[in-house]
């Protein structure tokens, strides 16, 4: 592989105490993966995992964070590592070996989820009784003196226990709510002994864990994850200050690295989802290097691209980028920096479709990268094809594309038919109007267009296929994908009186149809939504929404519900939830609304979108007309562009 | 109390009228299901005046209790108004006093604290309610 100079600071070998990093990049234990068994060992599921991870080309990698404690106080997720026993230790050391064998350091997290914890039983731990903010947890009870000493032993034993498995050293977490945390903050920490009061005696826990650690580590390095802001301080939490003073704390306690993190999970703002642009957390990372020069600094939050990275650590922001989410969307990124084929990256684009997964007890997947958590899975490898065949998609939307780059990757002749002007199908008018960042979902587009290019995919653009284009080119190809997507459904609106005043909501968004000022839209699911937001905020129309279930954002990824709920609260769009459409027309929406009465919406414009149906019509047009016959994404169901992606991926590593 | 609009939290009829125009989104709680604001201050100090709203059979009823603390509230969520926050919903009393809850939740003027599990709330009926303030019911995943 051809070296770029162009990121020297990132990839050059950096000196951390006795170890020798090869590069700068610090692979970041960002949340758990719920891969494994319900009691705490590993899966050959998770191992496949960590043999990705192993190899992304890290300097050093953390494994994700294990609970502690048999009880499983610690313990956030169903299917979370443990790491309270020496049972535990082959599986481990199987990952130690991965991570050795690939040329990192490797470094296990201990995780006591705290005030997420105890997700077996019933309740969690705390250092004071303080409700959670959010409904997933369980009721918190008040941690005694006790049982603190005992937690504390029971850190520093899985430290132990890690470094038997041969790990070079740990990391504990004061991440987002979890226990040390809830010690450290005082948004939740409101005792009235030594362990509570002062910054100081806040920090006591954090101390007593960093010593005893450190204790049965010896010259082992500690990582310890910290708040540069907990995004709480307006609930009565840290301010930005107090989090520094901590980190001084740690620092005078001999923690070998800080990584600074931000936000807890139940913080009222974002902080790594995409609605927060890169880097705007930077300076968090800064103020910790400038307090603390001496104390290595890794840093990554809403950090995804290396080329910023390389930047920070040359302006002296911090020493290590700490990196996750973008490895779990493509565990090639670090060897495609370094060969300056940034083009050709899966970049995370901040859905947070991992977290959400979690938040419903699930296994973490990946928007973009379908193979995530599939790794041991025969049907998610890309194998050279047996047979190449001549594979036509028809459809160069997320799911055909997928498929098409998938098919020829294994060797497939692939040619990919798209009616429009340019690639991307419904994603692309979607993403141009996303008020989050539209440059995430754009990345999508592009990376499609780049790797068309680098595989030599030929797309014939504005070509409609059809019977007549097919029988044009019988015996061409041996395989049609069928990957159209899908369609509003109109006929779940009445037929409308006034001829031009209702538009389709795909048109509109790919700049097909322009609106008039007063636009009523007719569907409050992600397309309608999102269209509604940008034509206020970007055209400054006025919009009204119009859904018949209870709710607005039904179809809306858990992740981004609360953000468009709140998009049209901030954007003051009126909504009618509960409401039925009865006539279209006469310069405006005839509806009843859920109280039962009749209601006139004037618009100069009525945007439709209901649900969608899928463009399925080709399935029984080509039936006769070719050797095999598939279809992917959409045009098989219509969902979003998760299924899409994943769709296209199988599709194209199976035919 | 100190600090606040005593009439805005004795105003049990305004706050009345506005739980029974919202009336759909608290239909789906079961009898005794109740939502529970508290000052700030009382919060802190672990006692002093709750508003609750309660499900009855009748639909809601809007009374004040006894504070006690957040392990002794008796609510299903319970609410913590900053200084002025809930004067600033009574001013919208009759308008989108809710809608307007739901940007303090956002701002952090006002903060839920969530008492019982979430079995417990999807099962009395609260989703509709939380959901329609913004409220990532299973996660906030931000």
């Amino acid at each position: 592989m051809a070296q770029t100079t162009t990121l020297k600071r990132l990839f050059e070998p950096a000196s951390w105490g006795k170890l020798q990093s090869r590069n700068r990049i610090k692979y970041g234990a960002c949340c758990v993966s719920n891969y494994n068994n319900r009691d705490g060992t590993i899966t050959i599921r998770e191992l496949g995992r960590t043999q990705v991870i192993a190899k992304t080309g890290c300097g050093i990698i953390t494994n994700q964070g294990a609970y502690p404690d048999p009880l499983g106080e610690g313990k956030a997720y169903f299917r979370q590592v443990a790491l309270h026993d020496d049972r535990f230790l082959p599986e481990f050391e199987k990952i130690a070996g991965y991570i050795h064998d690939a040329g990192a350091i490797a470094i296990q997290q201990i995780l006591h989820a705290g005030r997420y914890g105890g997700i077996d039983l019933g309740y969690c731990i705390q250092p004071s009784i303080v409700p959670q903010t959010l409904p997933h947890f369980r009721p918190p009870r008040e941690i005694t003196k006790e049982q603190i000493k005992v937690t504390i032993q029971q850190h520093a034993d899985a430290a132990r226990r890690a470094l038997k498995a041969g790990f070079d050293g740990t990391e504990v977490t004061s991440f987002m709510g979890y226990l040390l945390a809830t010690f450290n903050s005082k948004f939740t920490n409101r005792r009235t002994d030594e362990y509570g009061g002062s910054v100081r005696n806040r920090g006591r826990f954090m101390c007593e864990l960093i010593d005893a650690i450190k204790q049965v580590q010896g010259d082992a390095p500690l990582v310890v994850r910290l708040n540069g802001n907990e995004l709480m301080d307006r609930w009565g939490g840290n301010t930005e200050d107090e989090c520094f003073e901590l980190m001084e704390l740690a620092a005078e306690h001999g923690v070998d690295m800080i990584s600074v993190t931000v936000g807890w999970q139940e913080a009222p703002e974002s902080s790594i989802g995409r609605d927060i642009s890169p880097g705007y957390w930077n300076r968090l990372a800064a103020r910790a290097k400038k307090l603390l020069p001496d104390t290595p600094i890794a840093f990554g939050n809403r950090l995804p691209d290396p080329r910023m990275a390389e930047k920070c650590i040359e302006d002296g922001e911090f020493d290590f980028w700490e990196v996750c989410r973008p490895l779990l969307a493509d565990p090639d990124l670090i060897r495609k920096a370094q060969a300056g084929r940034m083009g050709e990256v899966k970049r995370c684009i901040g859905s947070l479709n991992c977290l959400s997964r979690l938040f419903r007890d699930l296994p973490y997947t990946c928007t973009v990268n379908p193979q995530l958590g599939h790794e041991y899975d025969p049907a998610y490898q890309i194998t050279p094809a047996l047979a190449p065949k001549k594979i036509m998609v028809i459809g160069a939307g997320p799911a055909g594309m997928e498929c098409a780059i998938t098919a020829k990757r294994r060797g497939h002749d692939v040619v990919v038919f798209e009616r429009a002007s340019a690639i991307g199908g419904s994603l692309a008018g979607y993403a141009k109007n996303d008020l989050a960042n539209s440059d995430d979902l754009l990345s999508v587009v592009d990376y499609y267009r780049n790797m068309a290019e680098a595989l030599n995919i030929e797309i014939r653009l504005n070509t409609t296929i059809d019977t007549k284009k097919m029988r044009g080119m019988l015996h061409e190809f041996d395989v049609a994908v069928v990957a159209t997507g899908a369609r509003i459904d109109g006929m779940l609106l009445p037929e409308p009186t006034q001829p031009g005043l209702l538009v389709d909501a795909l048109d509109v968004a790919g700049d097909h149809s322009r609106t008039g000022q007063r636009v009523v839209v007719l569907g409050g699911g992600k397309i309608g939504l999102t269209l509604a937001e940008s034509l206020k905020h970007n055209y400054g129309r006025e919009v009204t929404v119009v859904d018949s279930e209870k709710r607005i954002a039904g179809d809306v990824m858990p992740s981004f519900k609360w953000r468009h709920t709140a998009w049209i609260e901030e954007l003051g769009i009126p909504t009618r939830t509960s409401a039925k459409v009865l006539a279209i027309g006469d310069g405006g929406v005839k509806i009843r609304n859920a109280e039962g009465a009749e209601e006139f919406l004037p618009a100069d414009t009525v945007i439709a979108a209901v649900a969608r149906r899928p463009n399925q019509e080709l399935f029984h047009e080509l039936e006769w007309m070719i050797d095999e016959l598939h279809g992917c994404g959409d045009s098989l169901v219509p969902r979003g562009l998760t299924q899409a992606i994943h769709d296209g991926f199988r599709l194209g590593a199976r035919i | 109390m100190s600090g606040r609009g005593e009439s805005t939290w004795s105003d049990l009829d305004g706050w009345h009228s506005l739980l029974a125009r919202e009336h759909r989104l608290f239909e789906p709680m079961v009898e005794g299901a109740r939502v529970g604001i508290v000052a700030r201050a009382d919060a802190d100090a672990g006692h002093g005046d709750l508003l609750a709203w309660s499900r009855t059979r009748d639909g809601m009823r809007v009374e004040r209790r006894p504070f006690h603390g957040f392990a002794d509230c008796d609510v299903g969520v319970l609410f913590v108004a900053q200084d002025g926050a809930l004067e600033a919903l009574h001013a919208r009393i009759d308008d989108n006093a809710l809608g307007a809850m739901k940007l303090q939740l956002r701002d952090g003027s006002m903060l839920l604290y969530v008492i019982a599990p979430k079995k417990q709330l999807l099962d009395d009926g609260y989703e509709d309610f939380l959901e329609a303030l913004g409220l990532a019911f299973l996660g906030a995943c931000r």
